[in-house]
Parts: C-alpha cells; structure tokens; sequence
C-alpha cells in the first residue's frame, strides 16, 4: 500500500471509527424487541417496506428472503458511494481533482478485482466508468462538502435519534442489558445513513447519489416527492446538525450500455411536512405492531405491481413457501436488513 | 472497449502501474467526451458489416430523373 492508499485509508478509518467492523457486525443489536416481531428501530428502508405491503416487510424483514440478484445492485451501489466518499474526503482536504481521482479509480479497481458480475449494467467496468464520469460531470459542482464542528467533512454520516414514543407492548421485565437503550422502556428509534450533506448557495442540503437503470425523467423523479426517504434524510438532518436543513438534492446517474447519464434534481421539506410525517409515523408503527402481535402481515393487492414478490403472492397460499424457497433465498438473521447496523 | 483497456481491466489490480491507472481514465474520459457529443461507440452499433448508402440523394435523385410524380384523380362513379 503506498503513501496515498495509506493516507485514504487512515482517513476513511477516522470517518468510519465509530462504525462497528466486520467481526463487531454479528454484535449488533437485533431492532427487534427480544423475542417479538415488534420492530423499534426504523430507516427508511423498512419504513417503506412496512408503508407499501405488509406482507413484502414480512417476506424482507421478518422472514429474510432476498433475490440472488440483490447482491449485485447491492455490490454496485456500495462501491460507488465508497468511492464517491473516498473522492469528497480528498477534494475536502485540498487534493487536486485529477490526484483524487487517480486514487479513488485505483483503489475502486483494487476493491474490486474479485467480483464477477455478469449483469447487463451492474458490472465492473460499467461501475468505474460511472465513478470517473461522475466525479469528472460535477468536477465545477457549486455545492461543497459541509465540514462538521469536529472538524470532518460530513461524508456518510449516520444517524440515529429516539421519538418521544415506543412500543406499547415492551415489556418492563426484561430490560435490555445495553445501558444506552435506556431504563424507561424502549423508544423508537430513527436510523439512517445520509451519504454527503452540502453547502449550496449558502443552505444546507443533503445530498443522495442513486443509480438506475431507469430512464431520468421527471416520472423519475416524481418519486422523490412526496417521499418516505427524503422527508426522514431532512429531518435526520436536521436533528443531528441542529440546523434547518432544506430538503435533499438528488444525484442520478442511469447506467446504460453506451454510458452514464447524470441528472440532478432538488427536493425540499418545509416544518410543515416534516411534522405531518411525524404524525403519520405514529399510527404507521402502530400498525406495525399491530401485524407483529397479531403475527400476521396482511397483503397490499394494489401495490403488486413492480414488486419482486409478485410471483409468490399470486400463487395459491399452500405453495408459496415452496416457491419461495426456489426462486428466493433466505438470509441468516445476522445478514438481514438492520437499520442498527451502521456502514 | 479497446482491446488495451480490456486487457487492463482484467489485469490484477495490484499490478497495475500509475501510467496503466491515467490510460484507464483517459479512455473513459474520451468515451465520455464521445457519449456527451452523441457519438455513438463502436460496440454494438450493428449486427453486420454492410456499405453505407446515402438514401436520402438517392431519393432525390429518382425523384429528379422522373420528374414531378403525377397523381391521378380518379372519381368513384
């Protein structure tokens, strides 16, 4: 490893100190009440998960079942934000664009030397072709990285805040032996992973790059507003920069075969909307104690449309478990979606 | 992708040199600057190798040999 390596690699490691590593992740805690299905941390991920089927946050989050194929959009979307963060980490310490550049290209190639993807987008070649002509299309980018009171650029930063409520059903009896869940019974918990969080034109935004295979029009976009996902990044943000941030700006990039397009795109939140998805949030994760206790996920018939459990549910009852068990697999409890573990 | 690049691609990581980093970069920087311009890459422009004809001045020409086309009106009795 050579001086640069060495040099981003100290820097991801300050970042990301405070991130269990990898034989630390099987001690995070399950957001889970023990022994229930009473889920009390949430991200956007489950949220939406839980807000569009019952059942398909039963298939994902309960029961674990994941498509072989989510590994490579997975694989793909991890990379390119490590190395975008790679990038904002260097420029924010003064690097040179093409001397950050050279190093985020070189150390993406080395992470990824050993993955074989025979996806028609989610590939090798067409990931670092999306890094370099990302960095290179926002090289003049008139947002700049905020830079924390500590000090740190505010590159994926996490969060995690309590809501004034919890659980109805958490049981006083059996406290979790994890001091900082609190003595008072478990509140619920917000988690979430905000992958830069910019100046522009003197506001703060936060800032989310997705990939697509998805043709970038205003049909894209009209996903971001109204939208789970957005509405809790801003009010994350909020909470933990103490500062009223915005609304998210939107980096897309489409990978296509004859290139990357990139569009950009801005979302706002006024107080407003965030405290009427606030309230929302009460009776949504009340519902989804309700489904817990009831131990039953009801199935949203009118949201099956692009859904990747379309197949299953519109098998008879008595089979979907064998289909499920071809055409899906299941992942270990430790490797499931868990808003607690951080990246 | 030329063949250079795919053989840089496939290369172990660790072995590439600077210069072999800065060649994969100008390349998807010139496929860049080609995708920005409309043009399209060689790969997968088509399926076979064939002459390239001009139809439009074809047309033109046809059109100029024969004339103004004449229509015929024809009433339905």
């Amino acid at each position: 490893m050579n001086e640069v390596d060495q040099w981003i690699e100290d820097q991801h490691k300050d970042i990301m100190k405070d991130v269990p590593t990898a034989t630390e992740t099987a001690a995070v805690p399950s957001p889970f009440l023990p022994g229930t299905n009473i889920q009390y941390a949430w991200d956007s991920t489950s949220l939406a998960l839980i807000k569009e089927c019952p059942r398909k946050y039963q298939y994902k989050m309960i029961d674990g079942w994941q498509k072989e194929e989510e590994n490579v959009h997975l694989r793909f979307g991890i990379e390119y934000h490590r190395a975008l963060q790679d990038y904002d980490i260097e420029r924010a310490a003064d690097i040179p664009h093409d001397d950050a550049v050279h190093d985020v290209v070189r150390a993406a190639l080395i992470r990824t030397g050993d993955w074989r993807s025979d996806h028609k987008y989610k590939n090798r070649n067409y990931l670092i072709r999306s890094i370099l002509w990302y960095l290179d299309h926002f090289h003049d980018d008139p947002s700049q990285t905020f830079i924390m009171n500590d000090g740190k650029p505010a590159v994926e930063v996490s969060f995690r805040f309590e809501l004034d409520w919890g659980p109805d059903e958490f049981i006083k009896d059996e406290p979790f032996t994890n001091n900082t869940l609190g003595e008072r019974g478990q509140p619920y918990l917000l988690c979430g992973h905000l992958d830069r969080v910019v100046l522009f034109h003197d506001d703060l935004f936060v800032m989310d790059r997705k990939t697509t295979t998805t043709t970038l029009s205003d049909y894209y976009f009209a996903q971001f507003e109204p939208s789970n996902q957005m509405t809790l990044y801003t009010l994350g943000s909020r909470i933990i920069f103490d500062s009223p941030v915005k609304g998210v700006i939107i980096d897309a990039a489409q990978v296509m075969i004859e290139g990357t397009r990139f569009v950009r795109s801005m979302t706002y939140r006024t107080q407003d909307q965030l405290d009427e998805w606030l309230a929302d949030l009460r009776y949504w994760l009340a519902k989804a104690e309700e489904y817990a206790q009831a131990n039953y996920w009801p199935m949203n018939d009118t949201a099956c449309r692009m859904c990747e459990f379309r197949g299953i549910c519109s098998k008879s009852p008595q089979v979907r478990e064998k289909f499920l068990a071809s055409d899906f697999k299941k992942v270990e409890p430790d490797q499931r979606w868990n808003p607690l573990k951080q990246r | 992708m030329s063949n250079e690049i795919d053989r840089l691609m496939d290369e172990d990581p660790l072995n590439l040199s600077a210069q072999d980093i800065d060649d994969i970069i100008a390349y998807q920087r010139k496929m860049k600057a080609n995708f920005d311009a409309g043009v399209k890459s060689g790969k997968g422009k088509t399926l076979v190798d064939a002459p390239k004809i001009d139809l439009q001045s074809l047309l033109k020409a046809s059109i100029a040999q024969s004339g103004t086309p004449q229509v015929q009106v024809t009433r339905r009795r």
